[in-house]
């Protein structure tokens, strides 16, 4: 995939659009699919195929030659009508984003389009999507999008499974009385015939059953024909009409909210979302006038202070804060500098994972931290007026003991040093009430970083819409009965809305209840009209990212369903003109101002290639306010700080992370991606401290005894204690399973929202459990008062399922970190070449010889693989097409392929993970295979904790994939041939010889290989066992069953959908069972690059190819650039980031990364020789806070982070019988333990008998 | 008399001529018969009963002429209902997928190929006996050697089904033969998997030929015995029950297949004595080879707990452990049902093959030891993990870890059931009263082989449960279908086995007679006046003139 990027694209240059195949045919792209279809699809056609083939094969063999063309001529037309249903090419013209333009579409190649995926709550992500004839199939980061740059989210990712999720709702329907249902187009005049489109027959519509839809159809027009139904509010000016939109920021959705509005002055526009709390947007509105959301430049910032806050992800503006974290992290040299981040949470995010520091601390006491922070930092840096809001604190006195108060004292120094002035950020998270997001406003102004790593932008009239306020209001309108028709766009507040609202009871008695979605929903449920929205891939649009920046969102497919965008939907209901495209146009013909149709013509058509929006004043306010301390003041003289949660009373935390508020329910993807801390996967529990779990008795089972589940408990609010606190709620409960995660607050449960969704498709059905109920609009992030007892009707125990088990490293060097202080000291040193056990020389950069480093600490594995270097000096001479070369070995040819990820700035978001999911065809396997830990997943993020599991002091992520080793331990045990070697170092699987004895899984070290158990690629997820007993039992089985369905053999399953298959990348084999699986570092990217370097400049790969012309998927994905892939052999490329590496040497970038000093091998001792290597981590740590936390080990260890003796280069001599810094305490980080220290009795009596040995040397 | 020479008398008493003389009645302090005599310048009798050749071959042929008696049907039935599960579970194994098992991304084996190791190292014993010991002149051989050859052949069966199917494209599965195809597809020489395929493959042909070959001449007997009935009783022969058809028809025409011609002929005894012998030292390397390329599969592979240098002798000292234990378990009970076989089987037998126990229960015992050793000595903390943390450690010994956890094993009873068994509970065979007890024998023999499973669970399961990065640790746990398929996999071996002892000659008559007294040439009936002239060339018989009561014939 050589990098389509059109970074050379030159401004004002037309770029011309390809000649589609619809624009040939001069008819709409769908008639020309239909039409070849229907023409394969004829009774003749099908009678011919099927007589033919396969009955006729036997004709192959007597036959004529004619007979035999006969066949594949009929051969051939059907695979030509199998593929068509995927040219749904989209009516408008939209425009391929590659350097150079085809002529023509070339069936096999892909074209990028950029597009735009509107982010819930408002921000967007600029794509590129990759589609192949017509088909989206893979998406990617817009390299020209400020937000993404190239890079891209977990949702970005999974969207386009959803695009084709079999669940999805296929057409609108007319619910007329309750229980009866009428399909139709019929609803709103012209949804029908407003854009000239009849019923469209379906893929793998029958005709038999087109005919009768097309007839219900009819049917519903003549009955629904009331195009006038809005027209009845033009008399009212709208009393009585009721919008619920979804919160996004989308400039044409607001004009025509704005045209709608002023048409019917009296309708009511609320917008909803239930992930996003009103604290930043009242807090900046009091400080600014104006809600306002802040744009961070994490890269510029030297100390980061979050409270509660997960910045890095889950929120419009995570890529970009990942990326500049990640640049602020990536250390090539000592002494460079380096970001601090203390993050003080109450659940366990990729932030706190991350931080340097991270104090776990409930969420409602987390102000007290923040006053203490803001008192200390206010009085010393007084700005005018700023006394008013110290004043207002001095009622405040927080309690904060111990550990908390150390936080606090340091955290306020360590903002308040000269040198980081201007250069830290302070923020406050959804569960953070406004007034603390006022004085992180306040922090944030007196220390000068606004306008230098914080800039702050109005938010648009939805965005900045108070969700909560506007649904209380919504349902007190409906509750009155003021409201007759309600319209519910994209938004689910059926399922998501606060228990104490009841939305679902209030809705119904609006007389007409109209909701636009792509999934079927709680809400749609409850609707007269459902109409089927189009994916975000199918339809026109505009949104604008967390920095002002606009883009477009171009349609990539026709819309499979046709369905309607809300825009459209909003038009239609306005009375205008629906047509998306039009609509969008209009938007920005107006925003460009006054300029001729043949500009705005080439204007469009670059914002279409490029994908961003250009040349448009910014509306977004003064980037650099200043706040006003006398109404933050108010809003702070009138706060009170709760009391902490004890056992008896305790906090409940609603988190929305990867389901958000429950909209990606339905796909598998984002179902089977593991939490960060947890790493569950398929549901949500009441998540605890271990400390808090055990207090309680409903501690997890350990997962040594059985497979792991957690204790089900009934979670109540209000119930007991009467009137409790704020989010006290009349006796609220939920039943859901426990489970422990280490690092969470004690006396906290925390919630993530977005499970247990009831009207959801098969993906999500039976996944986890809702907790809205127990959510109050008073306080919908935070509940105190909860209390819990143990369930002990039904069933006790549920099953949990984790894809990582064991939080611990064992002691084991496996994450390998340092601290700053070490780095500076010792990150100069050269690399040194010692002897290793057997005497041969071997280089030991610094992460080698960190914390007793295995390679100089064990005696290195002689490995019995051959040696690929081995014909250095003779020349070699490999397979027998290739002549011996005089001094070069077989891995000093062609492009070597080589990793490396750095744990320094990796943060665990998982978007690799996804990405090579999406990029790979890689199936999900469901919860119960995943409990049986049968995930597929090729590169995962392990996580393990620092220090003292149960209150770990940190996180630790490292992604492991398959790291190519270069004496695989795979390849050798392999009895069929089904794991060689490539020439290019790729450790490469071929399928077709795969037989599955599994050996190489289990010889694999770094257990990187998965294994079809079931055949998983192929057999739709949970499809067949309600059919097969069925079959069996001869009558209909309603429920979704929640046995695994995989253990229906796969002949009586149900096979893929065929809309599922469109999604699949066509150069990725789908696997079947049997058949072992893993990372093959992109190799249908390799070698399409090569193809395509080949052909583009003539030269040979083999002899030259350049680094940086390729991506693997995860690399491509990865926000914060930790991942890095390419050729090892390019010593002429010039490292980007030269100045950093001291400008000493050039090479590419994977070659500069591989040799760095912070490079060590995963267990590189066995001598594996992986091609991935990774970096060692460093903190940042605040040396005084860490004094006064009395982490000496960890001081201790800065003056010597090798361990015992290591640092002197393999002697084994010091330090052994009393290691280095003495044995470590428990609690404490622990690399040296004192079993191990008794373990190396053995290794030196060994020395004493094999006295020619090197290791003394 | 004393004119007679006295070879010639024992050619004619060889021929049936004269009857032979009643052997004394010898005695020992436990069984009376002289079987368990102490004196070490004795040998023990190795068929008791004072049998004349004749008895021998009608108590064997006996047991398939006369059938083994009404226990046979039922225990048939069961041993093959039983049976019938295992093509069931492999059955729905093949369409459905290996996922019907409990494996996992980690433990990628697990009671597959537990089993496999299982069935093949009791596949160790028959030929151990057959070939090792007959190099060895161990005379007590004779009368075990044939049932545990077919233990043997029925365990490699078994043993070798675990491998076919374990695969996840079991119709794929001939991708591990090198055989030549237009693809050019070669297996991969260097896969220890592959070195299996080849050498179970080795070894199930030799040990068949070796059985086979064995059986020709009792073949042969048998084929005559029912030609000879069929002329005596002519129409008044036995028929089937089902069909018209004389029982002795069928056996005269089937054994007559089976004995390829046998004539008894001095031509044929010599090149069958030659056979044999070539074969058995074909098959002495095999039982060392075997098991030790079996353990190839982890040996030579990284993982801590399998990567281990001592694996091959500890496998074959494991195999011949297990499988006597297999041998012990089968013949007591075969012992009490068939009558007539305690003096073919002596206490005798039991107490040596208890012995063999006692010691090859110290080699794995010892083996068990090294390992822990290995990995201290190492310094290598993988490897010193999976044995302390992996197996070792009780929960009630569990210790607390730098990083707060309490650390134990959660494999911790496997590895005791191990421990328990093949260690300490061999260590009752120190007291003669255990190795002469038949039920004593019987327990240890069960608890043995159970221990011999749990070490096989244990080296791969254990091992692979907990390898080198924690992130990825997780548990086996054995689903109803691995269970059943074991489960059955024990009924396949037993079903066969019944068929063995209702079709088949259990003892190799010929071996058996060459053991007795009589079939020495300088014999002369107990207590002849040249008494000690046969001691130096004739072994049994010698040793009876010293037997307290000695009958004091001819003196």
């Amino acid at each position: 995939m050589i990098d389509q990027c059109p970074t050379s694209h030159k401004e004002g240059k037309p770029v011309h659009a390809p000649r589609t195949a619809h624009e040939l045919v001069g008819v709409s792209g769908q008639a020309y699919w239909r039409g070849l279809e229907d023409a394969s699809d004829t009774p003749e056609f099908r009678d011919f195929l099927e007589k033919e083939f396969p009955s006729g094969a036997s004709e192959l063999l007597t036959g004529s030659r004619r007979t035999f063309l006969k066949l594949m001529g009929a051969s051939l037309a059907l695979a030509g009508a199998a593929s068509m249903p995927g040219c749904r090419r989209p009516d408008h013209k939209i425009l391929p984003y590659s350097k150079e333009v085809p002529e023509d579409i070339k069936e096999g190649k892909p074209l990028f389009y950029a597009t735009t995926m509107p982010l819930p709550g408002g921000g967007a992500e600029g794509l590129l999507v990759e589609t192949h004839e017509g088909r989206p199939t893979k998406i990617e980061g817009n390299p020209l999008h400020p937000v993404n740059q190239g890079k891209s989210s977990v949702w970005s990712q999974a969207s386009v499974l959803a695009l084709y999720d079999p669940d999805r709702l296929m057409e609108p329907v007319l619910v007329q009385t309750a229980g009866e249902s009428a399909t139709g187009y019929a609803f709103v005049g012209g949804w029908a015939n407003g854009a000239g489109r009849a019923s469209v027959k379906r893929v793998g519509e029958t005709d038999d059953a087109f005919k009768i839809r097309q007839a219900q159809e009819a049917k519903v027009w003549e009955e629904w024909n009331q195009p006038g139904h809005f027209n009845q509010y033009d008399a009212s000016a709208g009393e009585g009409l009721v919008f619920v939109v979804d919160k996004r920021t989308s400039p044409t959705r607001d004009r025509l909210r704005d045209q709608i509005l002023s048409k019917w002055p009296k309708a009511r526009w609320f917008v909803w979302d239930s992930a996003t709390s009103s604290g930043a947007s009242v807090g900046t509105a009091l400080a600014f006038g104006a809600p306002m959301t802040d744009v961070l430049d994490v890269a510029k910032a030297s100390v980061v202070v979050s409270f509660d806050r997960d910045f890095l992800q889950y929120e419009p503006g995570a890529l970009s804060n990942s990326r500049g974290w990640g640049a602020s992290r990536r250390v090539l040299r000592a002494k460079q500098a380096m970001s601090r981040l203390y993050s003080v949470e109450s659940a366990f995010t990729a932030t706190g994972g991350t931080a340097d520091h991270r104090l776990r601390m409930p969420a409602s006491q987390i102000p007290g931290i923040v006053v203490a922070v803001a008192q200390k930092v206010l009085r010393s840096r007084a700005a005018r007026g700023s006394e008013s809001l110290l004043g207002a604190m001095n009622a405040l006195t927080p309690k904060l003991e111990g550990e908390a108060q150390m936080y606090a004292d340091e955290i306020a120094a360590d903002l308040l040093n000269a040198d980081n002035l201007g250069k830290s950020i302070v923020m406050a998270g959804e569960t953070q009430p406004a007034w603390v997001h006022g004085l992180c406003v306040a922090m944030n102004s007196v220390l000068g970083n606004v306008g230098t790593t914080i800039r702050y932008r109005v938010m648009g009239r939805d965005q900045g819409a108070d969700s909560y306020a506007d649904l209380t209001q919504c349902v007190e309108l409906l509750n009155a009965g003021k409201v007759s028709t309600l319209v519910c766009l994209e938004v689910d507040p059926a399922y998501d809305a606060p228990g104490n609202l009841k939305f679902g009871e209030a809705m119904k008695k609006a007389k007409t209840r109209v909701t636009l979605g792509v999934d079927r929903n709680e809400t749609s449920e409850l609707a007269t009209a459902r109409l089927n929205g189009a994916h975000y891939l199918e339809s026109w649009g505009d949104a604008t990212a967390n920095d002002g920046t606009p883009s477009l969102t171009q349609p990539m497919i026709a819309p499979l369903y046709d369905g309607r965008s809300q825009i459209e939907v909003l038009a239609m209901i306005a009375g205008l003109p629906s047509d998306g495209h039009e609509l969008v146009r209009q938007t920005w013909k107006a925003a460009l101002g006054t300029i001729s149709e043949g500009e705005f013509d080439k204007r469009w058509r670059r914002f279409l290639h490029n994908g961003v929006i250009d040349g448009v004043a910014p509306t977004d306010g003064e980037s650099t306010p200043a706040p006003q301390f006398t109404s933050l003041a108010r809003l702070a003289s009138g706060a009170t700080l709760a009391p902490a949660p004890t056992q008896d009373k305790l906090e409940a935390v609603f988190v929305s992370g990867m389901m958000r508020d429950g909209r990606f329910a339905n796909n598998g993807w984002m179902q089977e991606l593991p939490d960060t801390a947890s790493k569950m996967v398929w549901d949500n529990a009441a998540l605890m401290s271990p400390k808090t779990a055990r207090a309680l008795g409903v501690m997890q089972s350990p997962d040594t005894d059985k497979k792991p589940s957690g204790r089900m408990i009934e979670l109540s609010l209000g119930g007991t204690g009467g009137a409790a606190g704020a989010g006290g709620g009349g006796g609220r409960s939920v039943t859901l399973p426990v489970w422990a995660v280490p690092g969470l607050p004690d006396n906290t449960v925390v919630l993530p929202m977005g499970y247990g969704r009831k009207t959801v498709g098969l993906v999500g059905a039976g996944s986890g459990f809702d907790v809205n109920p127990l959510r109050d609009s008073s306080s919908p992030m935070v509940a105190s008062g909860a209390s819990i007892k143990k369930s002990e009707t039904g069933d006790r125990w549920y099953p949990i399922s984790v894809t990582q088990t064991h939080g611990s490293m064992e002691g084991r060097a496996i994450v390998r970190e340092l601290d700053k202080a070490a780095w500076d000291t010792f990150g100069d040193e050269p690399i040194v070449v010692k002897p290793d056990s057997y005497g041969r020389p071997q280089a030991l950069s610094l992460g080698e010889r960190l914390e007793g480093g295995e390679l100089n600490h064990m005696p290195a594995v002689v490995p019995v693989y051959q040696d690929p270097n081995r014909n250095r000096e003779a020349g070699y001479s490999g397979g027998r097409a290739n002549r011996p070369t005089p001094g070069v070995a077989a891995y000093d040819r062609g492009p070597q392929w080589a990793m490396t990820i750095d744990l320094s700035s990796c943060t665990g978001c998982n978007v690799c993970t996804i990405a090579c999911q999406a990029e790979n065809n890689i199936p999900i396997v469901g919860k119960i295979e995943v409990n049986k830990g049968r995930e597929m997943a090729w590169i995962r993020v392990d996580r393990y904790f620092r220090g003292n599991v149960d209150e770990p002091d940190g996180l630790l992520n490292q992604p492991v994939a398959c790291v190519h080793c270069e004496a695989a331990p795979c390849e050798v045990v392999c009895p069929v041939n089904a794991t060689v070697h490539g020439s290019e170092g790729h450790n490469m699987m071929v399928y077709n010889r795969c037989i599955g004895t599994r050996y190489c899984a289990n010889n694999c070290p770094y257990k990187v290989r998965r294994f079809n158990f079931f055949d998983y690629g192929v057999t739709k997820y949970q499809g067949g066992l309600k059919e097969a007993l069925e079959g069996v039992m001869g009558s209909t089985v309603t429920e979704n069953l929640p046995a695994n369905h995989n253990l229906i053999p796969p002949r009586l399953r149900k096979q893929l959908d065929e809309i599922s298959k469109f999604g699949k990348n066509p150069n990725v084999t789908v696997r079947s069972r049997g058949v072992m699986e893993k990372c093959s570092y992109c190799v249908q990217r390799t070698n399409e690059a090569k193809i395509d370097y080949k052909i583009s400049t003539g030269k040979r790969p083999e002899e030259f190819f350049p680094d940086g012309l390729v991506q693997t998927a995860c690399q491509q994905a990865c926000p914060t650039n930790s991942i890095v892939f390419g050729n090892m052999l390019d010593a002429t490329g010039e490292y980007a980031d030269a100045e950093l590496t001291g400008g000493k040497r050039t090479g590419s970038k994977v070659q500069t990364l591989r040799e760095h000093t912070r490079a060590y091998l995963l267990l590189g001792y066995l001598a594996t020789r992986p091609r991935t290597s990774h970096l060692v981590r460093v903190n940042n740590p605040n040396i005084e806070l860490l004094t006064k936390l009395g982490k000496t080990e960890r001081l201790a260890r800065m003056k010597d982070p090798f361990g015992h003796g290591g640092h002197e280069g393999g002697g084994h001599e010091g330090g052994h019988g009393t290691p280095g810094p003495g044995p470590a305490k428990v609690g404490e980080h622990g690399f040296i333990d004192p079993v191990k220290a008794r373990g190396e009795d053995g290794y030196r009596l060994s020395l004493g008998i094999l006295p020619a040995s090197g290791v003394h040397a | 008399m004393s004119a007679i020479n006295p070879d010639q008398t024992t050619a004619q008493r060889l021929a049936g001529m004269i009857p032979a003389p009643k052997p004394p009645r010898m005695d020992d302090p436990v069984t009376r018969d002289g079987s368990l005599v102490e004196d070490p310048a004795a040998r023990a009798p190795l068929v008791l009963g004072d049998r004349t050749f004749g008895e021998v071959t009608d108590t064997v042929c006996g047991y398939i002429e006369k059938g083994p008696g009404r226990w046979w049907l039922p225990a048939f039935g069961l041993a093959a209902g039983v049976a019938g599960l295992m093509p069931l579970m492999i059955l729905y194994l093949a369409i459905t997928g290996v996922g019907v098992w409990g494996l996992n991304n980690q433990v990628g084996w697990a009671w597959d190929i537990t089993n496999f190791v299982f069935w093949i190292g009791i596949g160790h014993a028959g030929t151990l006996i057959s070939a090792i010991l007959c190099l060895l002149k161990q005379k007590w051989r004779t009368s075990i050697n044939r049932a545990a050859e077919a233990m043997t052949i029925f365990a490699v069966i078994c043993a070798g089904t675990f491998p076919g199917v374990h695969v996840g494209r079991i119709w794929m599965t001939w991708m591990l033969f090198p055989f030549p195809n237009a693809n050019a597809i070669w297996p991969n020489f260097s896969s220890p998997l592959l070195w299996d395929v080849f050498a179970v493959s080795t070894y199930a042909t030799v040990s068949a030929l070796f059985w086979y070959m064995g059986m020709i001449p009792d073949f042969a007997t048998l084929r005559d015995r029912a030609a000879l009935r069929l002329m005596r009783q002519g129409s008044n022969a036995e028929r089937l029950p089902i069909a018209n058809i004389r029982v002795d028809m069928i056996r005269a025409r089937v054994y007559g297949a089976l004995s390829m011609g046998w004539r008894f002929s001095a031509r044929h005894w010599h090149t069958y004595e030659k056979a044999y012998l070539m074969l058995a030292g074909i098959s002495t390397p095999l039982v060392l080879s075997v098991h030790s390329i079996v353990s190839f599969d982890f040996a030579t592979s990284v993982i801590p707990g399998w990567h281990t240098t001592i694996f091959p002798p500890y496998f074959v000292a494991g195999a011949i452990f297990g499988g006597f234990a297999m041998v012990l378990m089968l013949l007591i009970p075969s012992r009490e049902l068939f009558p007539g076989m305690k003096d073919l089987v002596t206490l005798r037998h039991l107490e040596n093959m208890s012995k063999i126990i006692l010691v090859t229960g110290f080699m794995v015992g010892f083996a068990y030891a090294m390992e822990f050793f290995v990995a201290w000595y190492s310094a290598n903390r993988y490897e010193q993990d999976v044995f302390i943390y992996n197996r070792l450690l009780p929960p009630f010994f569990a210790v607390t870890g730098a990083d707060g956890q309490l650390k134990y094993a959660p494999y911790w009873w496997a590895y005791w059931a191990m421990i328990s068994c093949n260690v300490i509970s061999p260590q009752l065979f120190w007291f003669k009263w255990a190795r002469q007890s038949p039920v004593a024998i019987f327990i240890v023999a069960f608890a043995v082989t159970i221990g011999m499973w749990f070490e096989r669970f244990v080296i791969i399961v254990t091992s692979l449960h907990r390898a080198f990065l924690p992130s990825e640790w997780g548990m086996f746990f054995a689903t109803p279908v691995d269970i059943l398929t074991f489960v059955g996999s024990c009924g396949t071996f037993l079903t066969l086995y019944l068929l063995f002892v209702r079709f088949l000659p259990q003892f190799a008559m010929s071996e058996i007679k060459n053991v007795m007294p009589q079939a020495n040439p300088h014999w002369e009936g107990y207590g002849h006046t040249h008494g000690h002239a046969g001691q130096a060339s004739g072994g049994a018989p010698a040793g009876v003139v010293h037997a307290p009561d000695a009958p004091k014939e001819g003196v």
